[in-house]
């Protein structure tokens, strides 16, 4: 072998070697946003292009768990099965970084931590809640949290790409946009950003600027994967559900809270109604792997028990009477003189002996069917157990449905979305804006005043309403600016108002 | 984001860094003398041992002065022979690659971007300039002792002080050209990393937003945006037709209006102040609290980093800066103070605003105090304020004494003072009323009650110039490269008297150790939770939690002695390990700080040949009293 | 008047030890040596005989575990006096990725050598050693024989007073060996001082002035060659085109002189037989070895 051939040997490896990495290169080249029209993902190389395509998903293993970053890959090559070592580095390094406050540097050695352990679920949802939550309340300028949620939120989507299984991301990244955007301290300002920032891109949002609309549109994702089967692990089925149609009914009452009535607030009650009870439909799962339930069920259950309840008092009218007093003669005196003293004035012991007497004397379906005449006994029976079943199986709905306050929000996107309600609300707005701008307090007076008169329609069209405890502490601040307007007007607070049961009930919920 | 602990100045750091070092060396040397004396006097009996040790020490006095540049020169040059025969061009291959690459492993999100390339190159480039070293200099001489290469060299008349001075002399030149290669190429690279431009379209320019105006007559746009580093930035044109761009991940850019086919596009030129190199003056740092008494420390509101103390608002609490040698010579105009001061809320305030502070100066010798400005504060960025040459009389002025003094202060009496203040009618004037002999106080408080400021020593400086990027990113490759001559110098040691292996080990082992010197002196006072080694190894066997109290017996009374003999052993190797971190000036650099030659690189440099002449003179005695042949 | 002595050994002994201190061979047992200027020495020796140990105490390679070296006058391990010796390493021992030029030029820089001077010598000496038509490529590609000519050529860098020899012959052809038997008789005639080791008979033989017979660390014999040659009571005779009654003849002459006749015939190398028999001796009789005084010859 001369010279020369050793020669052209070496320029042929080093022309192969080029070629190679060229290839690799262009292959590899992350997908990245088109710098003239942002909205537009540059689709990259072949490699990051596997990504988009579902299709492609079967064909290599790798892509079953998400994405093939090749950056991902070459350091976890690199590190030569020392991955665990290099992630603890990294971890260790992120703290330090972070009790350092050297931002910059957190959030790159995240972005490698994540390569290192990309198919590491909690690495995602910690680290993005490190961002979006943590290190953006470091920050004293509200546009730099902003920015700093939002990197938390894009890193829970880079994670989505490595876990296409896994639905808690994708959850995560509802939660951040709708209950992190939308119910931090500046939400006010969150919520313009977020409508306004021109880098977010279609499938970021879903299409929606709204924060709790583009929050929906993960939440809704995230309950696709679970349909078709992905693993909710340790997450309360009941609650998982509820935030789609939850961030409906926030996005309506932030439309008021903007200053937004009439048809569009309409609409949005009318959706968030039906989407909740679209939710009270779903079958959901409780944490009896055999039960399952709908929140809607819960009055149609009770009832048809009303209804076979009264079949078997009908059998023989006051027997259930009779039986209670039965048991009350079997009563020590002790029990029953502490049943005889009213509930407010019983001692400890008598509650306790009461609440025991209580018990005994409860008559349930079976013992009352138990006791009919003969002729009817088999059938009372049965019904007695089916109206026993229908009775626990409300109870146990109603007891989901607490978890979720159902029937509040149920009642209040009806509520509102009547047109007295919405005149109202639309006439108080205006009286507190012209109040708090201090521009016109006549105005503001009248404004007010026509507020109340509507809202004493709704009062009136929805009997039990005025005991709510929400609506009554949302009323009662209400009042209690227009009385200092009042108070600044030199003017007396009206003798009767037409509030007054409002004001009588829910005096204690606001401090003066 | 900061640099923590600027280093003192040359003049003042020297007197106390030599004295160290004369009295480690003649500690190490005497300790080092005397047990080579105990080797060679148990061989040959103290009284021939006597006469080695003497004559190696006159050898060692003549092959020092008798030293030949030629000759080193000479065995320098084939250390550069040796290591291009060694392929180290690989390694300029693997930078390029790496570079290449790069872009894969950048966070394409960070708002410092600039920050992150230069630290990116930096790093890598000393990785990569410092493994290959190390790899160079500890096998070199091992490999020649094996190959008996070392046989033919030493019958000729060379030195033994010339063999080591040339092997490290010709792995340094080869470290200065790998590193003059590299950071050309990193400049380039960084260079194009962080240029862009900008467009908007003036059909895209709209009225303010509402929630967020500051500029209600005039019109806001947002450019689109770029590809690495997403970012935008907003573009304010007023009503007379001026263009404002807002700053954005710490730069900004010209802007021009461009008459085009379409209409009015605005042009946003390359990027500017993404790199800098500031040149900044710092004071001395020290606080009043809630009472105005003099205090080292303000408050912690809970930090686990202690870097920043904290003032409260709303109170006579002050953050207080001392400057020396402000001549007016240096600042005819005024001075450009930048600080980078934390925020904390204790209550929400106004959420669209920052909380409100002012800034004020004060003459240290008549108590003189004028308001200068107030602003508002906005975290993690460098905010540039300018105390004017003429301060008008209107602002806040009045004279504050000092009640407790850290130093000696004289405190004028009041009604001289108050004369001097009832004198002044027209605006005080900088350098006549308010520095003296050189001397200025800058105060920062917080003006909002409940709310707190937070600042270190570094956090406010005059900015006296800028200096050259270029020049500094250079600057920044010698730190480099006094680490490199470091990792040479050692390497060089350890394979005079080690095999190859074991001398890379036990130079990575000093480069490790130098690294996390800090940790290995706490570990030696005792401020470890844990314990010394072998406490910590006791827990470890008997799965002892660290924080528990260990219990009394003999067992423990065993671990503890033992341990007090590690830690005077710990704290003596930790006097000795090169503090390597410390000579990279690294953090200067991608921060955006002028690397100054005094104390930057004179201190670095100094000390560099503080460890560099003991490590390679005792690489000279251990290369002379071993037998090159076996 | 006897010459100025160039290489003098006391009592020279050498012991290799194990990291811990402990004996591990007796390398070289109190060698009394004396080379003067002018000579040509030969150290003969079977491998680890420690031909190779004194060479190297004599350079400063090694140091003496008791006894002293002591070369022109100064210790062994004064670095000054390398600038007077040119020395043969066993196998080169040269940086491969050199080629001759810059190995002659590092050489003779290390000599601290002037520009000027050095580019002569290196073109002399690459004329001498035959290798200009190679002068440009790299060691790693020289052949063994083109190897010890390098190497020869910058053992002589220094124009060199003492020149010291590790088996300069090996690896060699027999052109090669004859060429450096050469050489070194020419070294001689410059007045040069020759110290060569070898176990090869026949290149002392040829070439020494002087022989020391070294085996296990012990110096066996000393002296002149011809004088060694002729200690014991042999004579040789060597003839040519002898008629067999000339023979007869002769041993009858040696008969009268009461001389037994141990055999005529084709002579062997003679040293050859020395060397054996010191080997054959020293394992009857270890211990012994060559009195003081006997290396004067006669």
């Amino acid at each position: 072998m001369n010279q020369q051939t050793v020669f052209i040997r070496k320029i042929a490896y080093a022309v192969a070697i080029l070629a190679l990495l060229l290839v690799l290169y262009f292959l590899g080249f992350p997908s990245i946003k088109d710098p003239k029209n942002p909205t537009q993902i540059l689709p990259g190389g072949v490699l990051a292009r596997f990504k988009g395509s579902e299709a492609d998903a079967a064909l290599l293993s790798e892509i079953q768990l998400g994405e093939i970053d090749p950056a991902s890959e070459t350091i976890r090559l690199v590190s030569l099965g020392m991955r665990g070592f290099a992630a603890q580095i990294l971890w260790q390094q992120a703290n330090e970084y972070k009790m350092k406050k050297d931002w910059t540097n957190l959030s790159a050695t995240l972005q490698q931590l994540a390569k290192v352990e990309p198919h590491f679920v909690n690495v995602w949802r910690f680290q993005a809640w490190n961002l979006s939550y943590n290190v953006s309340a470091e920050f004293d300028d509200y546009r730099e949290r902003y920015r700093w949620v939002i990197k938390g939120i894009r890193f829970l989507m880079n994670g989505m790409q490595f876990n296409k299984r896994e639905p808690m991301l994708v959850w995560d990244t509802g939660w951040y946009i709708a209950q992190k955007i939308g119910r931090a301290d500046e939400k006010k300002q969150f919520r313009v950003l977020f409508r306004q920032d021109p880098d977010l891109t279609e499938s970021e949002t879903g299409g929606q600027r709204d924060n709790w609309l583009a929050g929906k549109h993960w939440f809704r994702r995230a309950e696709e994967m679970v349909d078709q089967g992905a693993d909710l692990k340790r997450v309360t089925p009941v609650l998982f559900y509820s935030h789609a149609p939850m961030c409906q009914m926030n996005h309506a009452d932030n439309l008021e809270a903007d200053g937004v009535f009439g048809k569009d607030a309409k609409e949005a009650y009318k959706e968030a109604s039906r989407e909740w009870w679209e939710y009270g439909n779903r079958a959901i799962p409780t944490h009896d792997p055999y039960v399952t339930l709908r929140l809607n069920d819960a009055e149609p259950f009770q009832e048809e028990a009303a209804e076979i309840v009264k079949k078997l008092e009908a059998m023989e009218p006051g027997l259930r009477e009779k039986i209670r007093e039965e048991r009350k003669n079997n009563l020590s005196k002790a029990e029953r003189d502490a049943l005889a003293v009213p509930m407010e004035k019983r001692t400890d012991r008598q509650h306790e002996l009461a609440f025991k007497a209580e018990q005994q004397l409860r008559v349930t379906h079976e013992q009352l069917a138990r006791r009919l005449p003969e002729k009817f006994r088999s059938e009372a029976v049965t019904l007695a157990k089916k109206a026993d079943d229908l009775e626990a199986r409300a109870a146990n709905i109603m007891r989901h449905r607490e978890i979720v306050n159902f029937n509040y929000w149920r009642r209040h996107a009806k509520v509102e979305q009547s047109d007295d309600a919405l005149a109202a609300r639309a006439a108080l707005y205006e009286a507190d804006q012209a109040m708090s701008k201090r521009a016109d307090l006549v105005k503001a007076q009248s404004k007010f005043e026509e507020g109340f008169a509507l809202w004493r329609k709704v009062l009136d069209a929805n009997p039990g309403l005025v005991e709510d405890t929400s609506y009554g502490r949302d009323m009662m601040e209400v009042i209690q600016n227009y009385r200092r307007l009042l108070d600044s007007r030199d003017a007396k607070f009206p003798e009767p108002f037409i509030l007054d049961d409002v004001v009588k009930l829910h005096k204690g919920s606001i401090s003066e | 984001m900061v640099i923590e602990n600027p280093l003192p100045p040359f003049l003042e750091w020297i007197g106390p860094a030599a004295l160290d070092w004369v009295i480690v060396a003649a500690l190490v040397a005497l300790i080092a003398g005397a047990g080579a004396y105990l080797v060679v006097a148990l061989r040959y009996g103290p009284v021939t041992g006597f006469g080695i040790a003497r004559r190696t020490l006159v050898d060692a006095a003549i092959d020092v002065v008798g030293i030949s540049p030629r000759r080193i020169w000479a065995l320098g040059l084939l250390g550069v022979k040796e290591s291009i025969s060694r392929r180290i061009l690989w390694v300029f291959a693997i930078f390029v690659v790496a570079l290449a690459f790069a872009g894969w492993f950048i966070d394409r999100t960070s708002t410092e971007p600039a920050r992150l390339y230069l630290d990116g190159v930096l790093s890598r480039t000393s990785f990569l300039v410092l493994v290959l070293m190390l790899i160079l200099s500890a096998f070199s001489l091992p490999a020649d002792l094996k190959s008996k290469t070392l046989h033919t060299v030493v019958t000729k008349p060379v030195r033994m002080s010339e063999l080591v001075l040339g092997r490290a002399l010709g792995f340094v030149l080869v470290g200065t050209g790998l590193l003059a290669v590299m950071s050309a190429i990193s400049y380039v690279f960084v260079i194009r990393g962080v240029a862009h431009t900008h467009e908007l379209a003036a059909e895209n320019l709209r009225k303010p937003e509402v929630g967020l105006a500051s500029q209600a007559a005039g019109l806001v746009g947002y450019t689109e945006s770029t590809n690495l580093f997403p970012h935008r930035h907003r573009v304010y044109v007023d009503p007379q037709g001026t263009v404002n761009v807002e700053p954005e991940y710490g730069h900004t850019h010209p802007a021009e209006a461009v008459q085009g086919a379409k209409g009015v596009t605005y042009v946003l030129g390359n990027q500017e102040g993404m790199l800098q190199a500031r040149v900044p003056i710092y004071g001395k740092l020290r606080f009043r609290d809630t009472a105005g008494l003099d205090t080292d420390k303000g408050i912690n509101v809970g930090d686990e980093w202690m870097y920043r103390s904290y003032i409260q608002g709303g109170t006579r609490a002050a953050a207080i800066w001392t400057f020396e040698k402000v001549r007016e010579a240096d600042f005819p105009d005024g001075i450009p103070v930048e600080m980078n001061i934390g925020v904390f809320r204790t209550h929400k305030g106004n959420i669209e605003k920052g909380v409100t502070g002012g800034l004020a100066v004060r003459n240290p010798k008549t108590g003189l105090w004028v308001e200068v400005e107030i602003f508002e504060s906005k975290e993690f960025t460098p905010k540039r304020l300018e105390i004017p040459r003429k301060i008008p009389n209107r602002r806040n002025a009045q004279m504050i004494q000092r009640k407790a003094t850290v130093d000696n202060v004289t405190e004028l009496s009041p009604p001289e003072v108050d004369e001097r203040l009832a004198r002044k009618e027209g605006d005080f004037d900088l350098f006549e009323d308010l520095v003296a002999d050189g001397k200025l106080e800058i105060w920062l408080r917080c003006v909002d009650p409940g709310q707190y400021f937070g600042a270190g020593m570094p956090d406010l400086y005059l900015r006296a110039d800028d200096a050259s990027f270029t020049l500094n990113f250079f600057k920044g490759y010698l730190g480099i490269w006094l680490q490199m001559a470091l990792v040479v110098g050692f390497g060089v040691m350890f394979s005079t008297f080690l095999s190859g292996p074991v001398a890379a080990l036990a130079t990575v082992g000093t480069l490790l150790g130098g690294y996390f010197r800090e940790f290995v002196s706490q570990l030696a006072q005792h401020k470890v939770y844990g314990g010394g080694p072998f406490e910590a190894f006791y827990r470890l066997v008997t799965q002892e939690n660290l924080i528990t109290e260990l219990e009394p017996g003999l067992q423990t009374e065993v671990t503890r002695m033992a341990d007090t003999v590690a830690e005077f052993l710990l704290r003596a190797v930790a006097s000795i390990l090169p503090p390597f971190g410390d000579f990279s000036y690294a953090a200067n650099v991608s921060n955006g700080f002028n690397v100054l030659a005094d104390p930057y690189i004179l201190v670095p440099v100094v000390r560099a040949i503080g460890y560099l002449l003991p490590v390679l003179l005792a690489g000279y005695f251990f290369l002379k009293t071993r037998e090159v042949a076996r | 008047m006897q010459s100025e002595v160039i290489i003098e050994t006391r009592n020279l002994t050498k012991v290799y030890r194990d990291f811990w201190g402990r004996q591990k061979v007796r390398a070289l047992k109190a060698l009394d040596l004396q080379i003067r200027r002018g000579e040509i020495f030969g150290l003969l020796g079977p491998n680890g005989s420690g031909k190779t140990t004194t060479i190297k105490l004599i350079l400063g390679l090694l140091f003496p575990t008791s006894g002293q070296v002591l070369v022109f006058g100064k210790e062994a391990t004064e670095v000054t006096k390398n600038e007077r010796i040119g020395y043969l390493p066993e196998e080169s021992y040269l940086y491969r990725f050199l080629n001759a030029e810059e190995t002659l030029d590092f050489y003779g820089r290390l000599f601290d050598m002037p520009a000027a001077l050095r580019r002569q010598r290196i073109a002399d000496l690459i004329e001498m050693v035959g290798l200009t038509k190679a002068k440009r490529r790299q060691l790693k590609e020289y052949s063994k024989g083109m190897t010890r000519r390098i190497g020869l050529a910058q053992a002589l860098i220094n124009d060199p007073e003492l020149v010291i020899l590790d088996e300069p012959t090996t690896g060699l052809d027999p052109i090669g060996t004859r060429e450096m038997k050469d050489l070194i008789l020419k070294f001689k005639e410059q007045g040069k001082t020759v110290l060569m080791c070898s176990h090869l008979l026949a290149d002392v033989q040829d070439v020494c002035d002087r022989i020391g017979i070294l085996y296990q660390g012990e110096l066996k014999e000393l002296g002149r060659v011809d004088s060694l040659l002729t200690v014991r009571d042999v004579t040789e005779i060597r003839a040519a085109k002898l008629s067999e009654s000339a023979k007869e003849e002769i041993r009858e002459v040696i008969n009268r002189h009461n001389g037994e006749l141990v055999s005529i015939g084709n002579p062997t190398t003679s040293l050859e037989d020395l060397f054996l028999d010191i080997i054959h001796e020293s394992e009857a009789h270890p211990g012994r070895r060559v009195r003081g005084g006997s290396d004067h010859g006669d």
